[in-house]
């Protein structure tokens, strides 16, 4: 209750500086639209921004999902092979510090104007902090525990599903939450950049169009949503899940 | 009657040939069924490699292990083995789920619940039956350790394997330990090989007693003491003074890992 309490105080009090700076510094609508202008905007739009979220949210799933099972498989053979994971880190070292938006015009020139190039470019830029959140967490389980799981004779799919996946499960989940922001940034960056095919686009688009039409209280709208995203999964999805296991994980005694 | 267990001229070697620094060298012992084995040495003598090699963690270089005639190299349920470190219970199960996770591996047919019942006899057996539904994390050492004793016997191991098992224990803390270990053994029938440094541990649980020396095995010795062993029985001073004796002459010869390993 006190942690709801502090956060909407927080979001109260930047609204307030917000709306008294634009009075104070006497900014027109265009560079700074008020509190009201803004709201009123997400009241009127809030169809279309529906529409929006959702198929920002399908693309993004659907590109996490394929970065998890992928960032998953090469962790797995990174454990299993040295050769393999000498490999792997040398691409990671390459490829991870490289922003996914700036792999899109190799990806149109691929895939098309279109969801597909948007799907790789969210990949890319979630599956190497995911592998590399995954990896990690692997090589931090306790010798004493996989040997336990050996000693019951698990070995291989059944040891990594049992006794792997569950042992790593804290760097799975900060590996989702950094994967999840990477998605993010990756889908709205590229729409944002290069707009979206068929009139069909996510809340990068509607920034787009937004901006396009010179609506700044729309812009400021698509941002909102996006960050009000951004803290309903980190309060309702990630906070859940670690209360679930995460904590069970800590060894206060030891 | 065939020796239950049977250790074959083993050697496992860490390092490259020519600059071995920790092993064992062409080991060969046998332990009946139902005994209690105490292997003895000081830290870095090859005891913990031993018996991780019966547990089948490393593969050996040379020689074989035979289970009751069968010749051994995976690990297995069937030697179950408590290593040192207080980190061997998963800690997102709660006790009784380690315990029914661990059963329910090693025997899929059994019905879970069935394997709870199963789960919460083996805790009342190491006095933890109110602590079931505690996580890891919410347990004591002394308890972790009475927790790691009641999963072992729960898959119901021929042989159980144990290193340095109460290492971590003050010492009224490590005699009531084994005073529950040897209950346990008695209860149960299950033979264990126990490793440890610590004198007074190796004579009062175990039969016979392997010295451990930089490798080799140097000595084989029986205990003549009868059940229970108490610390001021003249026998077992005069038992004990034996064993340190043995212990520090082989200090004195001062044999190098060249010497006792590549001769």
């Amino acid at each position: 209750m006190k942690r709801i309490f502090s956060k909407l105080t927080l979001i109260f009090t930047s609204a307030l500086l917000w709306e008294s700076a634009r009075i104070i510094g006497g900014y027109s609508e265009l560079l700074l639209p008020g509190v009201s202008g803004v709201a009123r905007s997400l009241w009127m739009e809030k169809i279309e921004l529906l529409k929006n979220t959702a198929f920002s949210l399908k693309l993004i799933g659907f590109g996490l999902a394929v970065a998890f099972v992928l960032a998953m498989i090469l962790a797995i053979l990174c454990m299993a092979s040295r050769a393999f994971q000498g490999l792997i880190t040398d691409v990671m070292a390459v490829m991870h510090p490289l922003p996914g938006i700036a792999i899109l015009p190799v990806a149109i020139l691929w895939f098309g104007i279109g969801v597909k190039s948007v799907i790789f470019v969210i990949v890319f830029s979630a599956v190497w902090p995911l592998l590399n959140h995954f990896y990690t967490g692997f090589r931090s389980i306790p010798k004493n525990q996989l040997e336990v799981g050996r000693n019951l004779g698990l070995s291989g799919v059944k040891l990594a599903v049992y006794v792997m996946l569950p042992a790593s499960l804290p760097h799975i989940l900060g590996g989702l939450r950094t994967g999840w922001a990477r998605a993010w940034q990756a889908s709205v960056a590229a729409e944002l950049v290069f707009g979206a095919a068929g009139g069909h686009g996510g809340l990068g688009w509607y920034l787009y169009k937004k901006r396009f039409m010179m609506e700044t209280p729309g812009v400021f709208a698509g941002m909102i949503v996006i960050i009000a995203i951004g803290l309903l999964v980190e309060y309702f999805v990630f906070s859940i899940l670690e209360n679930l296991t995460v904590k069970k994980l800590k060894q206060v005694i030891d | 009657m065939a020796p239950f267990v049977r250790v074959e001229n083993l050697t496992k070697i860490y390092g490259r040939t020519n600059e071995a620094f920790a092993g064992i060298k062409e080991v060969s012992f046998e332990v009946n069924e139902g005994e209690f084995l105490g292997v003895i040495g000081r830290s870095g003598c090859g005891k913990t490699t031993l018996l991780r090699c019966i547990a089948g963690f490393e593969s050996p270089d040379g020689g074989k292990i035979l289970l009751d005639g069968k010749s051994v190299s995976r690990p297995g349920p069937d030697r179950f083995m408590i290593s040192q470190g207080l980190d061997q219970l998963f800690p997102w199960l709660s006790l009784k789920g380690n315990i029914v996770f661990a059963m329910k591996t090693v025997n899929k047919r059994v019905a879970i619940k069935e394997l709870q019942r199963k789960a919460e006899y083996y805790l009342e057996l190491v006095g933890l039956s109110e602590w079931g539904d505690y996580y890891p994390y919410q347990l004591s050492g002394g308890m972790k350790q009475r927790a790691f004793l009641a999963r072992a016997l729960s898959v119901n191991p021929r042989v159980l394997l144990l290193d340095e098992p109460f290492g971590s224990l003050d010492a009224l803390g490590r005699k009531a330990m084994q005073d529950l270990l040897l209950q346990l053994w008695g209860k149960t029938g299950t033979t264990i090989i126990l490793v440890t440094h610590d004198i007074d541990e190796c004579i009062r649980l175990s039969d016979r007693i392997l010295v451990f020396t930089k490798g080799t095995l140097r000595h084989t010795l029986l205990n003549p003491l009868t059940r229970p062993r108490e610390y001021d029985d003249l026998a077992y001073r005069e038992f004990y003074r034996k064993l340190s004796r043995i212990l520090e002459r082989d200090k004195i010869m001062n044999l190098t890992w060249a010497d006792a390993v590549l001769r």
